[in-house]
């Protein structure tokens, strides 16, 4: 049965029913947020693991993911739809909506991420650094005039170039040494946020960030149409849904070009790649670079959301929390990412019925969801000759 | 000298610490000729081929190139490449999650890439240059190896040995070099795969391309050059026709053996 899913290309009616069944899970993921309390809460966990561990089940829900992203456009358009159906079954509650919003932030950088980590395979140990240059830039920038996008394009440029510095750096060295490079670089990120009181305003951080408007409507104003009231927090939602799914189309289009080949080949054996034609050296900073400008629309949106930033949300626990997301989901599988990041951010907020023993039963999750999925619980395909 | 000299090697030396892995190799090759290289392990034939490609940097010596002026040896693997040589490996090196075709289209890469900003924003155009290399990366491997044709979508991984050395020629011979470095192309063959490989190798020789390939397997050599270097401890000892060297004491002493010396299944092995 397993097989047969995974082999034979399924009839239009079944598509069309898992593809139905991939938007309604978005919407139901929601009111699961919103209403399950701590014995649901439990019992889906519960379910969840026993999914992981029981392997008839396993074969089969991997085999029916495999056949939904075999047809991964129409894949991803489902997600997309879903998604935006989330904000109808939320009401006026916009907490959850909130939380979302700022996961959907990290998700766009751990996007970001897996293409240094996951595609050639090299460490950021500073990624917080960048995400706070593109954060503090932009806040500053609209603090002194400048409208939201403007300073977005700055602050994505700015990631694009810093990245680019980064990956010089480290191109006479090889992976290890990159992480070395980048770690240093988010401790002095962060310092200087601290100490360049006169730009940063130091550790009390920039208050009163603009919220993001569009014709006169800010993403503090709840959305109010004839047929439709949302909470204001909607507008950030969709917001990130829209800067989430352009991420995932522009990282989708270079892994399904020449450069996502070139990327599996350089991470595997780059000797093999220079010996056909590739300036190698160069590659790895372009791809460094491309990696790093994802970090720019991620702080834009989170410093414009939040309203506040200070040292404290850019310090290196938060570059390995995204470097988490990316393992833990599936390192060089945009879609694993992505539920990685979307369930690293989210857990933590559901599981605050356990109060001081929240983070306990967060980490317990992670190692066994690695003792059962080695590889993220989406593994990317093209990792099955790899050694887990 | 009445043909064209397309690489001309001179006094090239390496040294890995204290080990000389090349010592003043001269070797010179005609464009359509086909050089065999034999030797030892740890003779130096694998640096030979990573100093001529670029991989590794050599200490001393100069390499001209098809009567180019620049210095082969100055250059870094990739635009070696883009000269006309393209290699294979000892230890093979395929991306192994990836499927034949794939693997394969790397040959083409100088023709498939576009910028990369034409990847974001044209990608139609970009498509269609992939599609093109694609296709002539299937050409290739139909020429080499037409049973893996039928099926390009598999992993290399899921291939025999055999195969993916199959794979790795297919990938040389999609970028149509004009000089195809083989490194030890039968190395785990079998004897039928070895006869195999060596009817594509000839195949590719009587199209024109000059080879240079190293090779442990004695009649196998014989059968593909006109004429076989030798190396030991990184010096050319003897150069010539299959005969030639065969007879050499040197090589005797070294390579093959004398039937009667050590044991007579020592040089049985060699001499097959």
């Amino acid at each position: 049965m397993a097989s047969a899913v995974s082999q034979q290309p399924a009839g239009l009616w079944s598509r069309l029913v898992a593809q139905a069944a991939v938007v309604a899970a978005f919407p139901l993921a929601g009111l699961f947020l919103l209403h399950a309390g701590v014995v649901v809460t439990v019992a889906a966990t519960l379910l969840l693991v026993a999914a992981a561990a029981i392997p008839g089940i396993r074969t089969r829900v991997s085999a029916t993911g495999r056949a939904l992203l075999a047809r991964s456009s129409s894949f991803w358009a489902a997600c997309l739809l879903g998604a935006a159906l989330v904000p109808l079954v939320m009401g006026t509650n916009g907490y959850w909506l909130f939380v979302l919003s700022i996961a959907m932030v990290f998700a766009v950088m751990a996007i970001g991420i897996n293409i240094q980590l996951g595609e050639i395979g090299v460490i950021n140990l500073g990624y917080a650094g960048l995400f706070a240059i593109a954060a503090y830039t932009s806040a500053l920038l609209s603090l002194a005039g400048w409208p939201v996008w403007a300073g977005a394009l700055a602050a994505t440029f700015l990631c694009w170039l810093v990245g680019a510095l980064l990956g010089l750096c480290s191109i006479r060295t090889s992976g290890d040494y990159f992480a070395l490079v980048t770690l240093g670089f988010g401790l002095i990120t962060h310092q200087l946020i601290v100490n360049l009181g006169w730009l940063t305003n130091g550790s009390n951080g920039i208050t009163n960030i603009s919220p993001i408007s569009l014709f006169g409507h800010t993403t503090k104003n709840p959305i109010d149409l004839p047929f439709l009231s949302l909470p204001p927090e909607a507008n950030g939602y969709f917001l990130c849904l829209l800067i989430l799914a352009g991420a995932v189309l522009v990282a989708r289009r270079f892994r399904n070009a020449w450069v996502g080949r070139m990327w599996a080949t350089v991470r595997q054996d780059s000797f093999g790649a220079a010996c056909f034609g590739l300036n190698v050296p160069m590659f790895r900073l372009k791809t460094i670079a491309l990696a790093s400008a994802f970090a720019g629309p991620s702080g834009v949106l989170f410093a414009h959301l939040i309203g506040f930033i200070s040292p404290d949300d850019f310090t290196m626990l938060q570059s390995i929390e995204v470097l988490a997301m990316v393992i833990l989901g599936g390192m060089g599988n945009i879609a694993g990412v992505l539920v990685g990041a979307i369930i690293l951010y989210v857990a933590p907020e559901k599981l605050r019925f356990l109060g001081d023993y929240r983070l306990l039963i967060y980490g317990l999750m992670l190692v066994v969801i690695l003792v059962y999925r080695p590889k993220g619980i989406i593994p990317d395909p093209r990792r099955i000759f790899d050694r887990a | 000298m009445a043909q064209e000299r397309l690489l001309e090697i001179s006094a090239l030396t390496k040294s890995f610490g204290g080990v000389h892995a090349l010592n003043s190799v001269d070797l010179s090759l005609a464009s359509g000729e086909t050089l065999g290289i034999i030797g030892p392990n740890g003779s130096g034939k694998t640096t030979l081929f990573n100093v001529i490609t670029g991989l590794v940097r050599a200490d001393a010596g100069t390499a001209r190139w098809n009567g180019e002026k620049a210095d082969l040896l100055r250059l870094p693997a990739w635009q070696v490449f883009q000269l006309g040589l393209a290699r294979t490996f000892q230890n093979i090196r395929l991306t192994l999650g990836e499927t034949v075709l794939d693997n394969v289209s790397l040959g083409r890469h100088l023709q498939v890439c576009t910028p990369w900003w034409a990847v974001l924003a044209r990608p139609g155009e970009t498509w269609r240059r992939d599609r093109r290399g694609r296709e002539e990366a299937l050409e290739a491997l139909r020429f080499v190896a037409p049973h893996l044709a039928e099926r390009p979508d598999r992993l290399v991984g899921e291939l025999s040995y055999a195969d993916r050395r199959r794979v790795e020629l297919a990938r040389a011979m999609a970028a149509k070099p004009r000089l195809l470095l083989l490194d030890e192309p039968t190395a785990g063959m079998n004897p039928r795969e070895t006869d195999e490989i060596g009817d594509d190798i000839r195949k590719i020789a009587a199209g024109g391309m000059a080879i240079l390939v190293i090779e442990h397997k004695m009649k196998f050599v014989a059968s593909l050059a006109s004429r076989i270097a030798v190396l030991n401890f990184g010096r050319k000892i003897a150069e010539g026709s299959y005969e030639t060297v065969r007879g050499d004491p040197q090589v005797i002493a070294s390579y093959l053996g004398r039937k009667g010396d050590h044991l007579n299944k020592t040089s049985h092995r060699k001499e097959k």
